[in-house]
């Protein structure tokens, strides 16, 4: 059964990353024309990797006055459409700060991968202004945030139990693309992008599809990959929560009309809390110990499950899953790897050397994924404690984690139309 | 705006109407689209039927110039098709993305102009918090079990794979993949003993039975081939030119040819070299990432396996009275070199090490010995590593690493040119004109007085190596004297002439030693206290190298050819 499992993984790999290449033949002349040789793209210049950070600062800043200074939905649009076609249709969606983690957890690793300025840049910036100003960059910049504002036509309210459960999924998601970078696996961030394929008009049938369908369903969730699935989302999550500087729903006072209640998409609006809850304190203290004690105990877990997972996420490294198939002795597997096969053999790498290499993969995956299951058991008692603790309000408050500062709130608020009267 | 005024339901009829037109335009594009891209996906242009009719026709009737145009006609058709397709794809995607434009545009249209202002009297009143609390942490603990559950079962399922897999057992435990390594003269020991013992005792070159494939060499050399994994490695040269070669072990195809004449960067004089000699007689040496070679006129070259120069370092002319003949030896990413010169002529003798990686020297210790013909050999003693060298009036030991000499032992020979080898903890070395010396590598200094075991005028070679089973140690003369000592004590217990001249060295695989006369001849020897031959094969031309055994096979190189012998696969 086991065996039927890591076989059936170990095709289904190609399979999924398989591209279709619509080639055969070049026509055969006889008029003496001589066909061009294969040519490759030169590399983007280094100046244009500047432009993108000099209009990344520049958008993020413009980005910040507009949402904190001039309070402008208007203004939030038109920079929002401006890095649509920006970021994301002139650019195609790279270099992106999403995907930029993964160069950074890469380079971090110690693997010798290279950590260019301008990606640097794109990863770094974005949490500097989510830390001072919250999350700008989630508001107006973002390009795959942008494509998805653009379908936000009919939104409904998702249940905040369920929201806070789906939040789960892009901190796990982070925690992967992280430790599969670190191993120098694989970039799943990018590759599994949903919304390149869109941008480029092109690209894998499935992740073009999976594109579209995040696209409808915005329609009616407001952000859907922005909220349950973006893993740069939760580092700004963080980030935003001790920013100093924070986009307020109102320009000066509450007065309480509830007007903005139903303004948010993201349901990032908390209400104000003032009344004593109906359990007494020594209930709420005792809950909140016993949440700590699982705190911990889902970190020993999760370091044990975590430790235990280099078996099914190993083989996502190619050398792992090279070593693999060579010592399957498998016909399937060595009709669906015959390129790699071949290519293996006529390197210079010994079977015993890519062992080695695979062995070392291997323990690393060991060693993060006992990191990586420990901080997300941690992470996961954190969330059910943050659930338990009650913050007073007088006021009606943007939630600082969750809050996109998309400026949509300022409309409906009352005193928002008497400061612009004034 | 709101629905209460004329204008505004117009508006909205407008905005929906549109809404309906742009988002069926978009579906119908998405449809079409969709249906291209499986189309152009599945397509296989120039595999219709039509096509492979005309193909088979114009195979029975080459000169029917009416089908040939046919299938040029066809053959542009088909592609014009298919590039047309892809070009509308590209356009239709165009047309997808601006109908959803318009469609965006008008739903949103629609979505302001229905939309009231919500009267905050009708808002249902807010949820209790210790409710929603309750409830939030119920749901993510439900999702947190479903995360944790999923891990575990992948932990489970995934427990396997954590050991690699083998095939057929259930039980997977990593184990060792034998494979073909001989990287360096007389293999990876120095002592030409093989790891395995199914080589075939018989085969004939004329006929062509038992040899899996022989090849032409390009040029001329006395040394031999290395081997790692599936690719085997030689070197040939002449006066004028220096080649390195690289053979796929399974078929005997050259896989590569790199000419590295004057790649040093110097240009050089060949220098004088005795016949017997030539200009490529070092064996070189390899690691799995790159094979080095040295050459006569002192010439080093690292190669990757792709035939990719790695670096090259240039020694000098030697002055060598037979030419040098020395190997080369390896130890932890070095490459060592023995480099001895006539006295009183040119640079004094050295034994170096060079970084494999860039060719730089690691270490270089001068030796007060005159010009030597035997390969140095590292050996694992008990007390260490050590790289064991010959010349004609020492016996001497370094440490690999550094090149600090260890111990040495005073002979008295002359143009000694046999190997020495390590056999039941001892060093045993035959001194050409002296004697055969076996010494314990404990010592310390010179250990002449010390540490010899023993001394025997009996088994003295002359040019080929001895080759030892622990027990018993075998050396055969140039004039076919085959002579077997004990290891031990030195005693003789055999001695047998072989009908013919030998250069080569002797191998020897489980208990059958493998010996190559000079004209081709191979005797297959019984490794054991009295003398009994196995039999004899030919290679059919002449030969003064030394067996490679390389899995199941047996690689000797002749006077023109490179020999592969028995076995079905590498």
């Amino acid at each position: 059964m086991r065996r039927m499992v890591w076989l059936f993984l170990l095709i289904l790999l190609p399979v999924l990353t398989a591209r279709s290449e619509n080639r055969f033949p070049q026509p055969q002349f006889e008029s003496g024309y001589t066909m061009p040789g294969a040519t490759a793209p030169a590399p983007r210049a280094a100046s244009y990797e500047m432009l993108d950070v000099v209009i990344l600062t520049a958008a993020l800043s413009l980005g910040t006055w507009l949402i904190l200074r001039k309070r402008s939905r208007r203004g939030v649009f038109l920079l929002t459409l401006f890095s649509l076609l920006y970021f994301g249709f002139w650019r195609k969606g790279c270099v992106c700060s999403i995907g930029s983690i993964q160069n950074v957890a890469a380079w971090l690793s110690g693997s010798g991968a290279a950590l260019p300025l301008g990606v640097a840049v794109f990863f770094i910036l974005p949490l500097i202004f989510a830390l001072l100003f919250g999350r700008i960059f989630c508001a107006a910049v973002c390009p795959l945030g942008a494509i998805q504002e653009m379908m936000i036509l009919f939104p409904i309210r998702i249940p905040r139990p369920v929201s806070r459960a789906l939040g789960l999924i892009p901190v796990v998601y982070l925690g992967l693309a992280i430790l599969l970078a670190a191993t120098g696996s694989a970039f799943i961030i990018c590759r599994y992008d949903p919304f390149v394929p869109v941008f480029r008009l092109s690209g894998e049938p499935v992740m073009l599809l999976a594109g579209v369908v995040l696209l409808l369903a915005g329609i009616v969730v407001a952000r859907p990959f922005c909220r349950f699935l973006c893993p740069y989302g939760v580092l700004l999550n963080w980030m935003s929560r001790l920013s100093k500087w924070h986009a307020t729903i109102t320009p000066d006072e509450c007065v309480g009309c509830r007007l903005c209640e139903r303004a948010c998409p993201f349901d990032a609006i908390r209400l104000p809390m003032t009344s004593t809850p109906a359990e007494s304190r020594e209930t709420g203290v005792r809950r909140i110990k016993r949440l700590l004690l699982l705190m911990l105990l889902l970190g020993v877990v999760g370091v044990w499950v975590g430790a235990r997972a280099d078996g099914m996420l190993a083989p996502l490294n190619a050398r792992v899953r090279l070593d693999q198939v060579l010592r399957s002795h498998d016909p399937v597997l060595e009709k669906l790897y015959a390129t790699e096969l071949d290519a293996f053999r006529g390197g210079t790498i010994t079977p015993e050397s890519l062992t080695v290499e695979a062995d070392a993969v291997r323990r690393k995956f060991r060693v993060g994924g006992a990191w990586l299951g420990g901080i997300l058991g941690v992470l996961f008692g954190a969330s059910l404690l943050g659930a338990s603790i009650r913050r007073s309000r007088e006021d009606y408050e943007p939630d600082r984690g969750e809050c996109l500062s998309c400026a949509r709130c300022y409309q409906s608020c009352p005193r928002e139309h008497e400061r612009l009267k004034q | 705006m709101s629905l209460d005024t004329t204008r505004s339901q117009v508006l909205y009829r407008m905005a929906c109407a549109l809404a309906v037109v742009t988002c069926a335009f978009s579906l119908l594009m998405g449809i079409l689209l969709v249906s291209n891209v499986m189309a152009v996906r599945m397509a296989s242009p120039l595999n219709l039927p039509e096509l492979d009719h005309l193909r088979e026709t114009i195979k029975a009737d080459p000169a029917n110039v009416a089908v040939r145009e046919k299938i040029r006609d066809l053959d542009q058709v088909v592609r014009h098709l298919y590039f047309a397709g892809l070009t509308s794809r590209r356009a239709g995607a165009y047309l997808l993305l601006g109908g959803i434009v318009l469609s965006l545009a008008s739903l949103k249209a629609v979505a302001l102009l229905r939309r009231r202002r919500f009267d905050p009297r009708e808002y249902p009143a807010p949820p209790d918090p210790l409710r929603t609390e309750f409830a939030a942490r119920w749901a993510l603990a439900g999702s947190g079990v479903v995360i944790l559950s999923v891990a575990v079962y992948f932990s489970w399922v995934g427990r396997d794979l954590r050991a690699r897999p083998e095939p057929g057992g259930s039980v997977q435990v990593p184990v060792q993949i034998p494979v073909v390594v001989w990287p360096a003269f007389r293999g990876a020991s120095g002592n030409g003993v093989a790891a395995s013992s199914n080589f075939p005792t018989a085969w004939d070159a004329a006929s062509g039975s038992g040899i899996v494939w022989k090849v032409e060499v390009p040029l001329p050399g006395m040394s031999s081939p290395v081997v790692w994994g599936n690719k085997v490695f030689l070197t040939g040269a002449s006066e004028e030119k220096r080649e390195v070669y690289c053979y796929d072990l399974a078929s005997g195809t050259r896989l590569w040819s790199l000419d590295v004449t004057g790649k040093s960067g110097q240009v050089k004089k060949a220098p004088e070299v005795f016949k017997d000699t030539g200009y490529a007689a070092s064996t070189p040496v390899t690691d799995g990432r790159l094979v080095c070679a040295i050459f006569a006129n002192g010439d080093v070259v690292a190669v990757d396996h792709c035939s990719k120069i790695l670096w090259t370092a240039d020694l000098g002319l030697p002055s060598n009275r037979y030419g040098h003949s020395a190997s080369l030896a390896w130890y932890q990413d070095k490459v060592l070199i023995l480099y001895d010169q006539e006295k009183g002529k040119g640079s004094p003798s050295r034994v170096m090490a060079l970084d494999a990686l860039t060719g730089g020297t690691t270490w270089s210790t001068p030796r007060q010995v005159s010009d030597s013909w035997p390969s140095p050999v590292v050996v694992e003693t008990g007390r260490g590593p050590q790289l064991i060298t010959v010349a004609n009036d020492w016996i001497m030991a370094y440490d690999p690493a550094t090149g600090q000499e260890l111990w040495k032992v005073k002979c008295t020979g002359s143009d000694v040119a046999p190997s020495p080898i390590l056999a039941g903890g001892l060093v045993l070395v035959s001194i050409t004109g002296d004697r055969v010396y076996a010494i314990r590598p404990d010592g310390k200094g010179d250990v002449t007085a010390t540490h010899v075991a023993w001394t025997s005028d009996d088994g003295v070679a002359d040019v080929s190596s001895p080759v030892s089973n622990g027990e018993l140690v075998f050396f055969v003369n140039s004039n076919g004297l085959m002579t077997c000592l004990e290891v031990k004590t030195g005693r003789k217990v055999w001695e047998q002439n072989l009908d013919g001249e030998f250069y080569g060295s002797p191998g020897l695989a489980g208990d059958k030693l493998y010996v190559v006369a000079r004209n081709g001849t191979v005797f297959i020897l019984k490794a054991g206290r009295e003398y009994a031959e196995i039999g004899q094969a030919a290679l059919g031309e002449p030969s003064d190298g030394s067996p490679v055994f390389a899995g199941d096979r047996i690689l000797v190189r002749g006077l023109k050819t490179l020999f592969c012998i028995g076995g079905k696969r590498p």
